[in-house]
C-alpha cells in the first residue's frame, strides 16, 4: 500500500514515525511475540491478584441478606448483599458528615452459631486489635463495598439462590487476609 | 515490481484505449504491451477479488467464532471445574496465537494468519470476561475493555490489514461509552484521576493515537474511517458527561464543525478527508435541521444558563481558533517558498469558510439566549439564531454541491441537493403548512428552483472565466 502526499504527512514531522514504523516493522515477530505475551500477562496478574489473598487468607463464613440478579445483560454476575453493605443506623464511626469515597473497616465478630461470622463496628480507622476485619469503600454514590458481592450464579438457579438468602440459609465462604483483604470463594446453601 | 491494482471495467477501458492509440500509430503494440503489463491482469483481478472475498469469510467466522466464546463467557459453565476453565482460557489464547505465528511466518497464508491473530485477540477479551467471573472480581467491569482494547493495539499496528482496527475500535466505542455514560460521578481518569473533573475516557485519543498515524502512513482510508468515528462518537459524549448543567447541541455542532475544519486541512480530492467530511457534515446538519425550527430556538431560550453559555462559547472558540491554528502550522511547513501571505490567506478562507462559520455560529448560539433571553420576549430572541440556523444549512447544501463539483465526486454533490430540498421540505412544513396553503408551497418550490438555476448559471460563468484566464 503506498502512502498519499497529505498535510499530515508532508507537513508534519512525522518522517521520524515512518522510521519508528520502519524499526517495528523490522521486529514484527518479537513484538508480535511481546504483544502475546503481554496479554499473557494481563491475565496472569487478574490470577495473581486475587491468588495473593487465596494463598495468604484465612477462611470465614458469611450470610449473604440479599441475592439480586442483575443478569438482564451478559457477563453481568448477581450482586450478594451482606449485612455490612447497609449503613448502621448509628452511621460510620469517624467518617464526617457528606464525605464519600472513603475507606471502611468492618470488624467481624463470631455468629451465636459459631460457625458464621458477623460485623461488629464499621468505622473509617484500621482496628488494631487482632481480630478479624474486612476492608472496604464508601464510594462516590454513598454505597458500601468490600469486594465480595460479584458472584455468577449457575444459568436458572438465582431463585433458589434468593430464597436461601431470604431464609438465611445462604452463605459466603470468603477468605480474608490480616489486613482485611477479602475474596469471595463460594456459597454454600444451608438445606 | 508489484503490478498495480486495476478494477475489470478500468481494464477494459485501458485496453480499448491502447487498441485505439495502436490503431492509430500514437504508439506501438510492444509499448502497449509494457503499459498494461504494469497493471494486474484479469487472472490477478479476479484472483484478488476472489482472496479479499475469502478473507471477508474468514474473518466474519473469526468473528462468530469469538462471540461464540463471549456468549460462553455469559452463560455460566459451572459445569467445569475452575482450573480447567482457567488453563482453557490460557490454552486458548495462546494456542491460536501460536497458529497465527505458524501461519503468518511458515506458510504463505499471511493474510489467513491476520484472522487468525483477531481471534486470538478477540478470545484474549473472552478470557478477560471469564477469569473475572471464575475469581468472582468486584472490579470496574470497563476497566476490562480498556485492557482488552490495550492488548489488541498493538496487533493492529504490527498487521497489516484493518481487521484488528476494527476490532480495537468496536472495543474502545464500547468502553469510552460505558464510562461516559455509566459512570460519570467517578472522575477524570489520566495516569491519575481528577475528580474535578467527570469522567471524560480522556485516555481514548491516546489509544487512537498510534492507530491514526498507522492509518496515515500506510495510506489506508478505510482505518481513517474507523477512527474518525470513534473520535467523534468520544467528542460527542463529552457535552454529555456534563448533561445536567446545559443543552448540548450547540457542543454537539461545533464537533460536527470541527470535523468539517479537519477534513478542509486535507489537500483537495484526498481520500483521508471524506470520513472527516461525512460525519461532520452528519454531526453539524444534525444539529441544524433542529436549530432551524423557530419553536425549537424558543425552547432553547425557556431555561438559559448564563455561566454554562459563556464556558460553551469560550470551548467552541479556543478548539476553533486551536484547530485552524494547527491547520495553518501544517501548511507552512509544507508550502514552497515564496508563497505570500495574501495567496495563503485566500486559500485559507476558500477551504475553512463552511467549518469556521458553523463553528462561530455554534459559539454565538450557545451564549445568544443567554445574553438576549433574559431581556427580550422568547420569540424575538428566537429569530436570529433560526436565521443563522437556516442560512448556514443552505450554504452548507451548496458548499457540498460545490465540493462534489470541485473533486469531481457525485457523492458530495447529491448530498449537496438532497440536503437542500431537505431544507426547502422542511420550511414548507414549518411556514407554509399551515398558512399558505398550496400556493405557498408553489412559491417557495418556484423560488428554490430558481436558486438553483442560479447557482448552475453562476458555476458555469465562474468555468468559463476559469478557462479563459
Amino acid at each position: 500500500m503506498q502512502s498519499e502526499p497529505y498535510p499530515l504527512a508532508e507537513a508534519l514531522p512525522l518522517r521520524p514515525w515512518d522510521r519508528r514504523l520502519a524499526w517495528i516493522k523490522e521486529r514484527e515477530r518479537g513484538l508480535l511475540a511481546v504483544a502475546v505475551g503481554f496479554q499473557v500477562l494481563v491475565l496472569l496478574a487478574m490470577l495473581g491478584m486475587r491468588a495473593v489473598v487465596l494463598v495468604r487468607g484465612e477462611t470465614v463464613l458469611l450470610r449473604v441478606a440479599h441475592v439480586y440478579d442483575r443478569r438482564q445483560a451478559l457477563d453481568r454476575p448477581a450482586n450478594l448483599s451482606y449485612e455490612f453493605n447497609q449503613l448502621p443506623p448509628g452511621g460510620i464511626l469517624g467518617l464526617p458528615p457528606g464525605t464519600r469515597d472513603q475507606a471502611v473497616f468492618v470488624t467481624l465478630i463470631r455468629d451465636y452459631d459459631g460457625r458464621h461470622w458477623r460485623m461488629g463496628t464499621m468505622t473509617t480507622r484500621r482496628p488494631t486489635t487482632d481480630g478479624k476485619y474486612l476492608q472496604g469503600r464508601f464510594d462516590e454514590r454513598g454505597g458500601l463495598e468490600f469486594g465480595i458481592e460479584n458472584y455468577l450464579l449457575p444459568e436458572g438457579q438465582y431463585s433458589l439462590y434468593e430464597r436461601a438468602a431470604r431464609e438465611r440459609r445462604l452463605s459466603a465462604e470468603v477468605v480474608l487476609t490480616v489486613d482485611g483483604q477479602a475474596a469471595l470463594r463460594g456459597l454454600h446453601l444451608e438445606e | 515490481m508489484s503490478k498495480s491494482i486495476l478494477s475489470h471495467p478500468h481494464r477494459a477501458w485501458l485496453q480499448g484505449e491502447l487498441d485505439l492509440w495502436c490503431n492509430r500509430g500514437l504508439i506501438s503494440t510492444d509499448q502497449a504491451e509494457r503499459i498494461l503489463d504494469l497493471y494486474e491482469s484479469p487472472v490477478e483481478i479476479a484472483e484478488r477479488q476472489k482472496s479479499v472475498a475469502l478473507f471477508v469469510l474468514v474473518g466474519l467466522a473469526a468473528a462468530l467464532i469469538g462471540l461464540a466464546a463471549l456468549l460462553l463467557v455469559g452463560y455460566n459453565w459451572s459445569a467445569l471445574p475452575d482450573a480447567f476453565k482457567v488453563a482453557l482460557i490460557f490454552g486458548s489464547v495462546v494456542g491460536v496465537h501460536a497458529a497465527g505465528f505458524y501461519m503468518r511466518y511458515r506458510t504463505a497464508w499471511r493474510l489467513t494468519a491476520e484472522v487468525v491473530f483477531f481471534l486470538g485477540c478477540v478470545l484474549y477479551g473472552a478470557g478477560l470476561g471469564l477469569m473475572g467471573q471464575i475469581l468472582h472480581l468486584n472490579s470496574h467491569f470497563p476497566d476490562g475493555l480498556w485492557w482488552w482494547a490495550l492488548g489488541v493495539l498493538p496487533f493492529a499496528l504490527l498487521l497489516d490489514t484493518v481487521l484488528l482496527h476494527i476490532l480495537l475500535t468496536a472495543v474502545l466505542a464500547i468502553w469510552v461509552g460505558v464510562e461516559v455514560i455509566g459512570f460519570p460521578h467517578l472522575g477524570a481518569w489520566l495516569f491519575g484521576r481528577w475528580r474535578f473533573l467527570p469522567n471524560l475516557g480522556l485516555s481514548l485519543p491516546l489509544l487512537t493515537l498510534p492507530g491514526l498515524i498507522w492509518a496515515y502512513r500506510k495510506g489506508s482510508a478505510a482505518a481513517v474511517a474507523l477512527y474518525a468515528p470513534l473520535l467523534a462518537w468520544w467528542l460527542l459524549l463529552l457535552p454529555l458527561a456534563f448533561h445536567r448543567e446545559f443543552y448540548p447541541i450547540y457542543l454537539i455542532g461545533a464537533v460536527g464543525g470541527l470535523f468539517l475544519l479537519l477534513a478542509q486541512s486535507h489537500p483537495a480530492g484526498s481520500r483521508f478527508a471524506i470520513p472527516y467530511r461525512l460525519y461532520g457534515i452528519l454531526i453539524a446538519g444534525g444539529m441544524l435541521v433542529p436549530l432551524s425550527f423557530h419553536q425549537v430556538n424558543k425552547e432553547l431560550a425557556r431555561d438559559p444558563h448564563l455561566f454554562a453559555g459563556i464556558i460553551q462559547t469560550g470551548g467552541i472558540l479556543l478548539g476553533t481558533g486551536a484547530a485552524l491554528a494547527a491547520g495553518v502550522w501544517w501548511r507552512r511547513r509544507d508550502d514552497t517558498e515564496g508563497n505570500p501571505y495574501q495567496d495563503e490567506l485566500r486559500d485559507l478562507v476558500s477551504r475553512q469558510w463552511l467549518p469556521v462559520c458553523v463553528l462561530l455560529l455554534m459559539a454565538f448560539l450557545s451564549s445568544w439566549n443567554v445574553l438576549f433571553g433574559q431581556i427580550a420576549d422568547r420569540d424575538v430572541t428566537a429569530i436570529v439564531p433560526t436565521l443563522l440556523a437556516n442560512a448556514a444549512l443552505v450554504a452548507s447544501a451548496f458548499w457540498l454541491m460545490r465540493v462534489g463539483l470541485h473533486e469531481d465526486r457525485g457523492a458530495p454533490f447529491a448530498a449537496g441537493v438532497a440536503s437542500f430540498l431537505l431544507w426547502t421540505v422542511l420550511r414548507y412544513i414549518d411556514l407554509f403548512g399551515d398558512v399558505g396553503g398550496i400556493l405557498g408551497a408553489s412559491c417557495l418550490f418556484f423560488l428554490c428552483g430558481m436558486a438553483l438555476l442560479g447557482v448552475a448559471l453562476y458555476w458555469r460563468r465562474r468555468k468559463e472565466i476559469h478557462h479563459a484566464v
